[in-house]
């Protein structure tokens, strides 16, 4: 199984677990069924019980605008820098 | 940090990798790449702390 089509297919797998499908496949790496084991029990588990869930989202939405606004200075400045080399 | 917001967004709001890469600003195929990844490394800090 090549590197790509293992991240493509954790991604499918976690997601089919998210929907309740559970396919046992003996086929898949050691390696790659542990991961899996791990990405289930993180879906399994509810972190967030004994917080404040409303403030957990909107922090986690106040994180991914400020990582939005590093990323465009970051591409301003690279832009910048191409059009006037030091 | 990014990897931080992924796993919130996956695990706790158990979106899919294409609404998780709307939010986030990149492609699809990217979120999967991270995740696995991130997989692999919480599998590597888990092994050294047993």
């Amino acid at each position: 199984m090549n590197k790509k089509s293992i991240e493509d297919k954790f991604s499918v797998d976690i997601d089919a677990y998210f929907n309740g499908i559970e396919e046992i496949n003996e086929e898949s790496d050691e390696n790659y069924n542990e991961l899996l084991e791990i990405g289930k029990s993180l879906a399994n588990k509810d972190f967030s019980k004994s917080s404040n869930k409303e403030a957990v989202c909107n922090k986690a939405l106040e994180n991914i605008k400020k990582y939005k606004g590093e990323s465009v200075m970051k591409k301003s400045n690279k832009l910048l820098l191409q059009q006037h080399p030091l | 940090m990014r990897e931080r917001n992924i796993v919130a967004l996956k695990f706790g709001g158990n979106l899919k990798n294409k609404e998780i890469a709307g939010i986030i600003d990149i492609t699809e195929s990217n979120v999967g790449v991270i995740l696995y990844r991130i997989m692999k490394k919480l599998k590597t800090e888990m092994e050294r702390e047993v």
